[in-house]
C-alpha cells in the first residue's frame, strides 16, 4: 500500500467549549475550560440550526452532535455540491456507546408497559451508526459507511480507516471522526464505579493530584480526500493525515500497561506508517485523561518512541479544557491538533500545577507555546488509548 | 363518550402527533399528500403507537397500506373507533 497522505479539506467539532472547530482552537489556545460542575457539556449547542425538526425529533443527542460538525466539515470542504461521485464517497465514524442509554430507557419502558410502551424508534435512534447514516442520508453518499466502536480510540481508528480507504483506492473522499453524547448520570457512575471519573470532578492531567477524567460530551469530523484528487479540483488543503498506526495491549481490560510499551508501539507504528520517526515530531496531542495510570503510561510511552526528543517537543492535553468525550474523543482531539498546526500554536494543558514524579515531558502547564520545525513542515501526533487496551495514534501534518 | 367526540379526540391527536413529528401544522389538511408532510412509515408507526397507548387501540399499522392522503390516513384511524 502507498504511504500516500490523506488531504484534509474540512473540519467540524463541537465540544464543551462552544460549537464550531475555530471556537474550539481559539478557547483552549486562550486557556479557557468548557468544564463545570465535573463534567463538560455542550452548553452551546442547539440542534435546529441544522437539523430539521423531524431530524432532532429522531435522533438522540450523539446523533445530532455528529451532523451539526459534520455539516461544518462537509460545508468546509465542499460547500454545497460533491465533488465526487456519490459511491466514492464514504463515511466512518466511532462512538463507544452511542444511545445505549435510550435502549435502557425502552427496556424499562417494555417491562412496565409491554409492547405499545416501547418507542418505534429506539432501534434507528440509539444504533451506533445512526450518525453515518444520518450524514449519507443528508448529503447521498453511497460508498461504504460504517460506525467503529473500540471504546476511547473508536474517532482514531476511523480516522486510520479512512486514510486506508483512499490508500486502498476504494473512495475518493471519507468522512471519518467521531461522536458521543453520554454525559448522564448513569455512565458517570458506571465509570466512576470502574474507578475512572474524577471523583473530585477536576481533569488535570499529569498534575500529581489527578484523581481520574472529566465525562464529556462532543463530535469531530474531518474530511479526508486523496491527495491528488483534492488538488486536481483546486481544493483548499488545511492539512493532511499523512499516518496511523494502532495496537493492542491483551493485558487488562481497563489498566493500561503500565510500560506504556504497546501504546509506544502504536506511536512507531504511525510515524513508519507517515515514513517519520520520532525526532520528527513537532507537537503532541495527548490522550491525557487525567488517570494515575493513563498519564504515567502515556508519558513512558513517549519517552520511548521519540526518545530524547520526547523531552523537548511541545504536549498538550485537550481533555483539560473539554474532558473525555470517550468515542468522540480522538476526532475532536485531531481537529484541535490540525488547528494548532495551522497557527503553529500549541494550547495548554490546564490544571495542570503539580507536576507528578516522573511525568516530566513538556506539558505546557502554564500557556500556549509555539509550535517550530526546521524544515517549514510541521508534524503532530494525536494520541487515543482505550480500555480494552487498544491504542491509536494519528500523524497530522502540514 | 360518543363515536363523534372520540373522532374530534383522534383526530386533534392525531395532528398534534404528526406536528411533534415534525410536520407544519399549517399544512395538516385532509387533501395533503404523506409525501407532502413527510410523513413517512416511521411516522406511522410511532402514531399507532401514540394512539394505542393513549387510546387503547390496536392498530395494525399495515392497514396503511396504499394510502396517501391525510384523510385517508386519518379515515383509518377513525376505523378503530369502536
Amino acid at each position: 500500500m502507498s504511504p500516500a497522505p490523506a488531504a484534509i479539506t474540512g473540519v467540524g467539532a463541537v465540544t464543551p467549549l462552544g460549537v464550531g472547530a475555530d471556537v474550539l482552537h481559539e478557547r483552549w489556545r486562550a486557556g479557557e475550560s468548557g468544564l463545570s460542575d465535573g463534567q463538560g457539556v455542550c452548553e452551546d449547542f442547539d440542534p435546529t440550526k441544522v437539523l430539521s425538526r423531524k431530524e432532532v425529533h429522531r435522533t438522540h443527542r450523539f446523533v445530532q452532535l455528529a451532523t451539526v460538525a459534520g455539516d461544518e466539515a462537509i460545508r468546509q470542504a465542499w460547500g454545497g455540491e460533491l465533488p465526487y461521485a456519490p459511491e466514492r464517497i464514504s463515511c466512518i465514524l466511532g462512538c463507544a456507546f452511542g444511545g445505549t442509554e435510550l435502549v435502557c430507557e425502552q427496556y424499562v419502558s417494555y417491562q412496565r408497559g409491554g409492547e405499545d410502551a416501547v418507542w418505534p424508534l429506539t432501534v434507528p435512534a440509539s444504533m451506533g451508526n445512526a450518525p453515518t447514516a444520518m450524514l449519507a442520508i443528508r448529503y447521498g453518499f453511497h460508498g461504504e459507511s460504517y460506525c467503529i466502536t473500540s471504546a476511547c480510540a473508536a474517532a482514531a481508528h476511523a480516522i486510520g480507516d479512512g486514510l486506508s480507504k483512499l490508500r486502498l483506492g476504494h473512495a475518493d473522499a471519507v468522512i471519518v471522526g467521531g461522536t458521543e453524547a453520554a454525559v448522564t448520570d448513569y455512565f458517570k457512575t458506571a465509570f466512576k464505579q470502574a474507578g475512572a471519573l474524577s471523583r473530585l470532578g477536576v481533569s488535570r492531567p499529569f498534575d500529581k493530584r489527578r484523581d481520574g477524567f472529566v465525562m464529556a460530551e462532543g463530535a469531530g469530523i474531518l474530511v479526508l480526500e486523496d491527495p491528488d484528487k483534492a488538488r486536481e479540483r483546486g481544493a483548499r488543503i488545511l492539512g493532511y493525515v499523512a499516518g496511523a498506526g494502532s495496537t493492542t495491549e491483551a493485558e487488562h481490560m481497563t489498566a493500561p500497561q503500565q510500560s506504556g510499551e504497546v501504546c509506544a508501539l502504536a506511536i512507531r507504528r504511525a510515524l513508519e506508517d507517515a515514513e517519520l520517526t520520532g525526532d520528527d515530531v513537532n507537537y503532541v496531542n495527548a490522550h491525557g485523561t487525567s488517570t494515575q495510570l493513563n498519564d504515567r503510561a502515556e508519558t513512558l510511552a513517549l519517552k520511548n518512541a521519540l526518545g530524547a526528543h520526547a523531552y523537548g517537543v511541545p504536549i498538550s492535553a485537550p481533555k483539560s479544557v473539554i474532558g473525555h468525550s470517550i468515542g468522540a474523543a480522538g476526532g475532536t482531539e485531531a481537529v484541535a491538533t490540525l488547528l494548532a498546526l495551522r497557527d503553529r500554536t500549541a494550547p495548554p494543558t490546564i490544571g495542570l500545577e503539580q507536576p507528578d514524579d516522573g511525568l516530566d515531558l513538556n506539558y505546557l502547564p502554564d500557556s500556549s507555546a509555539p509550535i517550530e520545525s526546521n524544515n517549514g513542515r510541521l508534524v503532530a501526533i494525536s494520541n487515543s488509548f482505550a480500555f480494552g487496551g487498544h491504542d491509536s495514534t494519528v500523524v497530522i501534518t502540514t | 363518550m360518543t363515536v363523534s367526540t372520540t373522532k374530534d379526540q383522534l383526530e386533534k391527536r392525531i395532528n398534534e402527533a404528526l406536528v411533534e413529528f415534525g410536520a407544519d401544522a399549517d399544512a395538516l389538511k385532509p387533501e395533503a399528500t404523506l409525501e407532502e408532510l413527510e410523513v413517512d412509515s416511521l411516522d406511522l408507526f410511532e402514531l399507532s403507537q401514540i394512539l394505542n397507548q393513549e387510546f387503547g387501540l390496536e392498530i395494525n399499522p399495515e392497514d396503511f397500506e396504499g394510502v396517501t392522503t391525510l384523510g385517508d390516513a386519518e379515515n383509518v384511524l377513525f376505523g378503530y373507533l369502536k
